[in-house]
């Protein structure tokens, strides 16, 4: 049980970190955001042999990091959650373009590393732009925007309540599991014979608890049609950090650092 | 006033879980609900504050009935406490609980953290504003999911077993909390000496109806209390 609690505490610890003071944190939360879609635009539309050339983006996360007192550890972890997919991608480049790019020391690079590496870095930017997102604003300014910005409400409450019960779910299997664990035959998780049966009681479990968290949502003033989102007004500062962001990304996607690179070297 | 007429909840496999129900809540009385398990007093108290719709009868506040329309309005004036506090904690931490209401009722956020603040203090849980729901005991709980209510500045206040998961201070402590709340209060409760201590009036509930209504005499009132399941 204290595993999954602590699962469930993990899923809100960035909401926490969202909580904070900071000069990131004060920001308009649609600068952040057209911030944070501005620069995974730019990333992605390297080419994928383009490793130089998106060593500049990790000023980005590096330095809204630091500006929003985030802990660099913790959201470096939660990009390996991201790592598997990319690495499971990218694999099949190293496989199948075995071509080679250059010699490095008598150890011959082909194509399909370098652009494993160049999809891995790209990964990791694009994630952790995301994460110093979700860290430095809370879930229900994004929704805000996004209502503002005309997205249906369908879908902005449905992404709204898969977050809330995300950790509902958890906790309903966090007490399934040790009233589970305290009368079964072993202590290493679920039989498999009882999966099914537990699985299904999880799911009717939590659609009951699901609607009475519902319920209080209401009684406290949630409803599709009629949100309030809190207004905030777009300030001067907010616009220098969206211009400077995007100067910054237009700069370095304009600029090859490769062609800088070989100029320095031959100078 | 906060008054029922002839207030009728059905479920699709219970009609009638609240059978013609009529009585009246005026501000800062303090009334106790009581009835046995499957009685109605949960449906009533979620038709009440307007999650579950009556299937008869009408709610009103000071002459203004419920409706479709005005229900945003009517949430505003009614706070229902739930009896699972789990239910009603669902955001990250204590302060952004007790903000939900306030920040969806369309309150400034100067406002909504003045509100949080002073509904915490009023509990004497300002400690927690920033406290994870599930760090937190079953008494505090208990005081946060009131917060969350307390912030919206309700004229009445609706309790579903308020003493539940509570230990014996834990209980004297919301005893003293509940009485010094100056909202009308409808307080469902099994624990007869909980609402004997609060409480200066009785309904009594038994299969959907409400069977008696009265002072706290009631509550002595053995051969009453044995019929209705108590």
């Amino acid at each position: 049980m204290p595993n999954i609690q602590n699962s469930v505490q993990n899923i809100y610890t960035l909401e926490n970190l969202a909580a904070g003071g900071t000069v990131i944190h004060r920001l308009h939360p649609a600068a952040k955001m057209l911030s944070a879609l501005f620069f995974i635009v730019t990333v992605v539309s390297f080419d994928r042999y383009a490793v130089l050339s998106l060593t500049p983006f990790v000023f980005y996360p590096a330095v809204l990091m630091a500006l929003s007192e985030t802990p660099h550890l913790m959201m470096f972890k939660r990009f390996f959650a991201a790592l598997p997919f990319c690495l499971f991608a990218g694999i099949a480049n190293v496989i199948f373009e075995r071509s080679a790019a250059f010699s490095l020391g008598g150890l011959t690079v082909s194509f399909g590393t370098i652009s494993l590496i160049t999809l891995l870095f790209r990964t990791y930017l694009c994630v952790m732009a995301v994460l110093i997102l979700i860290a430095t604003t809370p879930v229900m300014e994004i929704t805000g925007q996004l209502r503002r910005v005309r997205v249906p409400a369908i879908f902005v409450t449905l992404f709204e309540m898969t977050y809330r019960y995300t950790g509902v779910l958890l906790e309903e299997a966090a007490f399934m599991h040790t009233a589970y664990s305290l009368r079964g035959r072993s202590q290493k998780g679920i039989e498999m014979r009882h999966m099914g049966s537990f699985v299904g009681q999880l799911i009717i479990r939590s659609f009951d608890r699901a609607e009475r968290v519902y319920a209080a949502m209401k009684c406290r003033g949630y409803a599709l049609r009629e949100f309030h989102a809190r207004e905030r007004k777009f300030t001067a500062r907010d616009m220098v950090f969206a211009a400077m962001v995007f100067s910054f990304c237009v700069f370095f996607r304009m600029v090859s650092i490769d062609a800088v690179i070989n100029a320095l070297a031959r100078f | 006033m906060l008054e029922v007429c002839g207030l009728s909840v059905s479920y699709p496999e219970f009609a009638n879980a609240v059978d013609g129900v009529f009585f009246a809540l005026r501000e800062g009385e303090k009334v106790a609900l009581i009835g046995a398990n499957g009685a109605g007093k949960t449906t009533l108290l979620l038709a009440l504050a307007g999650v579950l719709t009556p299937s008869e009868g009408n709610i009103s506040i000071d002459g203004v009935k419920f409706n479709k329309k005005n229900i945003h309005d009517a949430r505003k004036k009614i706070g229902l406490v739930f009896q699972n506090p789990d239910d009603q904690l669902f955001m990250p931490n204590i302060y952004e609980d007790a903000a939900f209401g306030p920040r969806n009722f369309g309150c400034s956020e100067e406002e909504t953290r003045e509100r949080v603040e002073n509904a915490l203090c009023q509990l004497g849980i300002p400690q927690l504003a920033r406290r994870s729901p599930l760090k937190l005991s079953g008494g505090e709980k208990r005081l946060a999911a009131i917060s969350t209510v307390l912030t919206m500045r309700p004229s009445y206040m609706l309790f579903d077993e308020p003493t539940a998961f509570l230990d014996p201070r834990a209980k004297r402590a919301l005893a003293e909390i509940l009485s010094g709340l100056p909202q009308g209060k409808l307080i469902a409760t099994h624990d007869l000496a909980f609402a004997e201590k609060i409480c200066s009036r009785v309904l009594l509930l038994q299969n959907g109806r409400l069977t008696a209504e009265g002072g706290i005499d009631i509550l002595r009132n053995a051969a009453l209390l044995e019929s209705a399941g108590l």
